[in-house]
């Protein structure tokens, strides 16, 4: 059986400055189902969130509510996981487990016939596994790591370069020495890279999950400008440890478009830098570049309503698992008595978008294809995929036509928008997860109004 | 002739290689200053601004013994002694400068910058290619700028003379032709589809990175090209990277080579012992392999490959330069760290010089010191 070789991050030359010094990491190799064959590191290597906890508090508190700790606790990740175990197998209880649960992965930790988070966390199993992506996984990373490439056989392919134990690496160039551990400068903890391996999947050759792809194929990141971090986790001013001075530290919220469903958005820790995050995320505005929007329009005649949508964020949206998201523009036209002339992409709460008699709807999501021509809801049976999502820092344009205004109407006619998300489409959680689906949000993004003004 | 290899295909020709190579580290805010036939590395720290610098790009004055480097992130451009990699001073020129190019005998050098990311650089100047003089020795001052009607200009490059400068829009795919003395312009669209739109208008189809000013008025542009979205559809398509040769007299283009939608043309750099360019292609992280470097030939019309080299050991190829014998290209690897040296003549690697953990390698320039 041949076997893919994780190899130990080469030296840099032995030059003089600090920045040619190399880390060391712990090695290990996967069979072709992706199951481990051997590795250096143990479960026990790992320490779990709560050994951080007391003197780093904000950091822990920040983390223990976002989706890096939601990792092992959400419904839709289990069921998903349990679908993949049934279908493969063989490999199908790793393929998830590699991102979900890195200190497991590479510890050859098998997690297989746990149901449900309730059955996971009343295993019996160390912290370190049931707490989901803890601070360890990232803090005792000491190498960049390569995109998933996944093939037919949808077996765990995933790079870690971890070297567990009493040093953690971050991105504080002058760590406070302490008598818990070991502090070490490392500088890939700046680089998006870090977001690697889980931020950039490919299956079959199909881009399936590749955020980090959308931001690297901007021009202006290859040379350097903004980093995954800068909005992921914001730079705030607080003490790394408790009782340490001040210093520019990063937000642990990883803050991004998931939420806990299990509980109600107004509930849940994380709505608001969700709801900012998203607020800024994109503009519409009136008018095209070729455009505008008439301010007098004659009744009998069709009303042109021009639109831009502008992104101004530095991957697609949606992004991640585009697939299971979706951004529309909800375009609502009324009269003076506030009579609907024209709507599109109107629904609300947990009713799905009408994309079959909806002709208009501006719809940013991706669909996944499989083999043989169907749309899937499975990334693991995508043999190819519909993108379209917003691409980074691109403009959409749309015209909207409301037919022949009423000769009836005087006065004016109001033209609302609203760029609005989900970061589930209803009905992947309609049935299944009707619970979560009942708490799922719908954001407003962005929007705009305008009044035309009708003459006869 | 095409060279792919996923392994080191290393030449044995490391002798005679004398030349001092720059190379701007946006990931240490350093410069390194690479002695590359003996590899040994020096550097110098780019810390002009607390929030972190990125620098960029490197140019170098010979005749008067400077050298330049832009700090993408904090906005700088500083001066250097040359002999010495003293820092002399520094001048704060506002959003994204980035690529540089030099007339020598006025002391002025042209600054150009990169596009403005919406919420994240609102209010950037990105419609302006600056000038600074350093005819005084110790102090160097903003003494112009040129506005054009598209944003991002990125793409730079100098007639001989000093006259013209030539301004590629990264995200309207402009071409311009400024007259240093008076301003004036000419401007052309660089896509055929495109030909009639406002240059205003970020269509982000071919993504020119790089000009370069060749005799016979002759400018060559590196195009990253890539996925494209049809902003009224939807529909993504891609677009070959691609580098174009234009005649700066009659502002036409005369000729293109295509690369894969992967390719990612960055940096370019001509010969000067022949009639070649050499061009980094960035390739596409998605695809390992689809990274290297190109030689073109080019005539006053047509332009054709002469070599192509490619290896999954590259990662993000960016910058280059040619040794002052003509014989040597060194090319920087922004994801894989190295400084690659290759035979220009058949494009084998020499050999890889690491340039340090995170380092981000970005522009290079190699003096023969």
């Amino acid at each position: 059986m041949l076997s893919l070789c994780i190899v130990c991050f080469s030296c840099k030359d032995a030059g003089s400055p600090d920045s040619l010094d190399s880390f060391p990491s712990k090695k290990y190799t996967l069979d072709d189902n992706g199951q481990i064959e051997n590795t250096e590191m143990y479960i026990s290597d790992f320490e779990p969130a709560s050994d951080c906890k007391g003197c780093h508090f904000d950091h822990w508190e920040e983390w223990s509510q976002s989706m890096h700790a939601y990792a092992m606790k959400d419904p839709v990740f289990f069921s998903g996981w349990n679908a993949e175990q049934g279908n493969r197998q063989d490999t199908g209880e790793r393929f998830c487990i590699q991102c979900h649960n890195p200190a497991a992965f590479v510890a050859g930790e098998n997690l297989a016939g746990y149901a449900n988070a309730e059955d996971l966390a009343g295993s019996g199993l160390p912290e370190v596994i049931t707490e989901g992506i803890g601070c360890d996984v990232c803090h005792t990373m000491t190498d960049l790591s390569p995109t998933v490439h996944t093939q037919d056989a949808v077996a765990a392919t995933a790079e870690y370069h971890l070297n567990p134990g009493n040093i953690k690496y971050g991105n504080i160039q002058n760590p406070v020495s302490n008598s818990f551990h070991e502090s070490e400068y490392n500088p890939i903890f700046s680089n998006s890279e870090i977001c690697l391996p889980c931020h950039n999947i490919t299956i079959r050759g199909v881009e399936a999950e590749i955020t980090f792809s959308e931001w690297d194929r901007i021009s202006s990141t290859a040379m350097g400008l903004f980093s995954c971090q800068e909005c992921h986790m914001p730079v705030v001013t607080r003490p790394a440890a408790v009782g340490y001075p001040d210093r520019e530290v990063h937000s642990h919220t990883f803050v991004g478009v998931d939420l806990d469903l299990s509980i109600s958005a107004e509930e849940n820790p994380q709505f608001d830098i969700v709801t900012d995050l998203l607020r800024n995320a994109l503009t519409i505005d009136f008018g095209t570049p070729y455009d505008s929007l008439v301010s007098n329009v004659i009744a009998g005649d069709s009303l042109i309503i021009p639109v831009t949508v502008t992104s101004l964020t530095a991957h697609s949206i949606p992004s991640g698992v585009p697939f299971a998201r979706e951004a529309w523009l909800e375009v609502l036209v009324t009269d003076n008595d506030n009579n609907t002339l024209y709507q599109s992409g109107v629904v609300s709460d947990t009713t799905s978008l009408d994309i079959s008699s909806d002709s208009d709807l501006l719809l940013f999501t991706a669909y996944l294809i499989e083999s043989n021509g169907d749309t899937t809801g499975s990334v693991t049976d995508v043999s190819s995929i519909i993108n379209n999502s917003l691409m980074a820092f691109s403009d959409r344009y749309k015209k909207y036509k409301v037919e022949e205004i009423p000769t009836d109407i005087t006065g004016e006619i109001k033209i609302r928008t609203r760029m609005r998300f989900r970061s589930f489409k209803p009905d992947i959680l309609r049935g299944s997860h009707q619970n979560l689906l009942e708490n799922l949000p719908i954001f407003d993004m962005a929007e705009d109004s305008a009044v035309v003004n009708i003459s006869q | 002739m095409m060279i792919v290899s996923c392994g080191d295909f290393v030449s044995n020709d490391t002798d005679g290689i004398s030349d001092t190579v720059y190379v701007p580290l946006g990931g240490l805010d350093q410069v390194a200053i690479v002695d590359v036939g003996s590899d040994e590395l020096d550097f110098v720290d780019i810390n002009y601004s607390d929030i972190g610098n990125e620098p960029h790009f490197v140019v170098v004055d010979e005749i008067n013994r400077y050298w330049f480097v832009t700090a993408i992130k904090s906005g700088y451009v500083g001066i250097y002694n040359l002999d010495t990699d003293e820092l002399i001073d520094t001048v704060l020129v506002g959003d994204s400068p980035a690529l540089m190019v030099l007339n020598e005998n006025d002391k002025k050098l042209y600054v150009s910058r990169m596009m403005p990311m919406g919420s994240m650089m609102m209010g950037a100047v990105s419609t302006i290619v600056q000038e600074i003089n350093y005819e005084d020795s110790s102090h160097i001052v903003l003494s112009n700028e040129f506005e054009l009607r598209s944003p991002a200009p990125h793409g730079l490059a100098i007639n001989a003379d000093g006259s013209e400068l030539y301004v590629a829009s990264n995200t309207a795919d402009w071409l311009y032709k400024i007259k240093t003395e008076t301003g004036g312009s000419l401007s052309a669209s660089m896509d055929s589809l495109i030909n009639n739109i406002d240059p205003s208008i970020e269509v982000k189809r071919l993504k020119p990175i790089q000009c370069i000013s060749l005799e016979d008025s002759l400018l060559l542009i590196s195009c990253s090209g890539g996925i494209h979205t049809d902003p009224w559809m939807g529909e993504q398509d891609t677009i070959f990277g691609q580098v174009q040769l234009w005649n700066t007299n009659t502002m036409s283009l005369k000729n293109t080579v295509q690369f894969s939608w992967k390719s990612r043309p960055w940096h370019i750099i001509n010969s000067h012992v022949n009639d070649e360019v050499f061009v980094t292609l960035g390739g596409d992280v998605i695809y390992p392999g689809s990274a290297g470097v190109a030689c073109l030939t080019y005539a006053s019309d047509t332009l054709a490959v002469k070599w192509e080299t490619y290896s999954e050991d590259f990662e993000g190829l960016h910058g280059i330069d040619v040794s002052g014998d003509g014989e040597n290209l060194f090319v920087s690897g922004r994801e894989d760290g190295n400084l690659h040296i290759f035979n220009a003549d058949r494009g084998e690697k020499i050999k890889s010089i690491p340039l340090g953990h995170n380092s981000k390698p970005q522009g290079v320039t190699a003096v023969y010191k």
